[in-house]
């Protein structure tokens, strides 16, 4: 058999039992709470708690998976959204993996990369996230709130612009019309934000169907 | 509240945290094995691996840190060992917040508030889980299938599936930066500040490839100091 395919299938095999079990876990701490603490929660409650919420991001649970998908393929799909801030992320570790090792997004090659450079992520992520957990405290604390205000605030922007950079420079062209379209129609039509993802994802890839075929890409 | 968090932050909701995040953890190591296993197949050998992997965990370090900063408010509110699960796992500190007061919101009362007690506590807690849930179940549900959806979409011809990928890659962090382009703040000159500093980073990296491990960090810090005589 082809790497392909015998990569995805020890990918899904994997990445779909972690599903479960993380699924499972998620309610340990309410069945905990429930066990040892007595809390009794009424049903009418929980169910109230979990429409509401359903009702608020649901719309994400379906399109996040499929638009990520195209950018971080099977394996970093299941550990994108198992570990989240795709866009944070597990994009960026994905791209600069790729840079560094001078691999394309989409080959053979680039996926292994891109599976590593993910995975290097989380490590950082889940290494940081608990010395912040345990210490958060006295570390912050040490912080003056100006710098602290800098960081929350303007982190993500620079962030996001630096990726999006590095993607602009590989396909310039692309970013001729897909820039402009995602500020006009943010600037000028309201809509709630999965629309907006929708438009920039799939909206762009209609356009660049087009500019392939009149070979404006390549 | 006091003795609410007391119980949040008990010894066993710590032991339920460390599972949920080994679970992370290991994913991410299977995925590693494999990609070790599986690199001589494609030409790869171990020394790209690990260059992949290390430039994986030095690109995270700043948004990792970011994600941390808002640490303090969450714990303060659900405790240690949900933080620590729900910022592991999937969340950020805003979706499970929103959570958090949705599940009070649910029993009629305020997120730590008055009446806010352990049954209130639980829902609140079962609705971040269920939350978190639903992304899970889309990827258990779909993720494997969708291969072959992009087969369709994208066939056999490299070319028009690199540009897909690109595609979606530049609209989707078109998307993230538009909210800070169409509005003028300090938060535009971060963007536009990071983006400039990441181009002529590229080009620097272009000669000095060891540069190219540390562009995202030092965009990043450039964006951060442009912006903040913007504030």
């Amino acid at each position: 058999m082809d790497f392909r395919t015998e990569w995805n299938k020890s990918v899904i095999r994997v990445g779909r039992a972690t599903m479960l079990l993380a699924i499972c876990c998620s309610f340990l701490p309410s069945i905990v709470l429930s066990l040892v603490y007595g809390a009794a929660p009424s049903i009418g409650s929980l169910l109230a708690g979990w429409g509401q919420i359903a009702a608020a991001y649901g719309a994400f649970y379906v399109i996040e998976p499929i638009t990520y998908y195209t950018v971080l393929g099977t394996a970093g799909s299941y550990m994108g959204i198992l570990a989240g801030s795709m866009g944070q992320m597990r994009v960026p570790a994905a791209a600069t993996a790729l840079d560094v090792t001078n691999n394309e997004a989409g080959s053979d090659k680039g996926e292994i990369i891109s599976t590593m450079g993910i995975a290097g992520s989380i490590v950082t992520n889940i290494t940081i996230l608990t010395i912040f957990v345990v210490f958060g405290y006295q570390i912050l604390g040490v912080l003056p709130q100006n710098v602290k205000n800098a960081i929350s605030n303007l982190i993500l922007p620079a962030l996001f612009g630096a990726v999006l950079m590095q993607f602009v420079v590989k396909k310039p062209r692309i970013a001729l019309y897909a820039l402009p379209l995602v500020l006009l129609v943010r600037k000028f039509v309201p809509m709630p934000s999965w629309g907006y993802i929708l438009i920039a994802v799939f909206g762009n890839m209609i356009i660049s169907k087009f500019a392939y075929k009149a070979k404006f890409i390549k | 509240m006091e003795e609410l968090l007391k119980i949040g932050n008990a010894a066993p909701f710590w032991g339920c945290a460390a599972i949920s995040v080994s679970i992370v953890v290991l994913l991410a190591l299977r995925y590693v094995k494999l990609g070790y296993k599986f690199a001589g197949s494609v030409g790869l050998d171990r020394a790209a691996c690990n260059r992949a992997f290390k430039s994986g965990m030095i690109s995270a370090m700043g948004p990792a840190i970011a994600q941390v900063i808002v640490i303090l408010a969450m714990i303060s509110v659900v405790g240690g060992p949900i933080s620590w699960i729900r910022l592991s796992m999937i969340g950020s500190a805003a979706t499970e917040l929103t959570a958090a007061r949705t599940g009070a919101a649910a029993c009629g009362v305020e997120l730590g508030g008055a009446g806010y007690g352990l049954n209130q506590m639980a829902v609140s807690w079962f609705t971040m889980s269920a939350n978190g849930c639903g992304w899970l179940l889309m990827v258990w549900l779909f993720t494997h299938r969708m291969d072959k959806v992009s087969d369709k979409i994208g066939g056999t011809d490299t070319a028009w599936r690199a540009i897909l990928t690109a595609t979606a890659s530049i609209g989707l962090y078109s998307h993230m930066t538009s909210p800070y382009l169409v509005k003028f703040s300090g938060r535009t000159v971060a963007a536009i500040v990071g983006a400039v500093s990441m181009f002529a980073l590229i080009q620097i990296g272009k000669k000095h490839p060891w540069i190219k491990d540390y562009s995202l960090g030092f965009a990043i810090i450039a964006g951060l100091i442009g912006g903040y005589f913007f504030m």
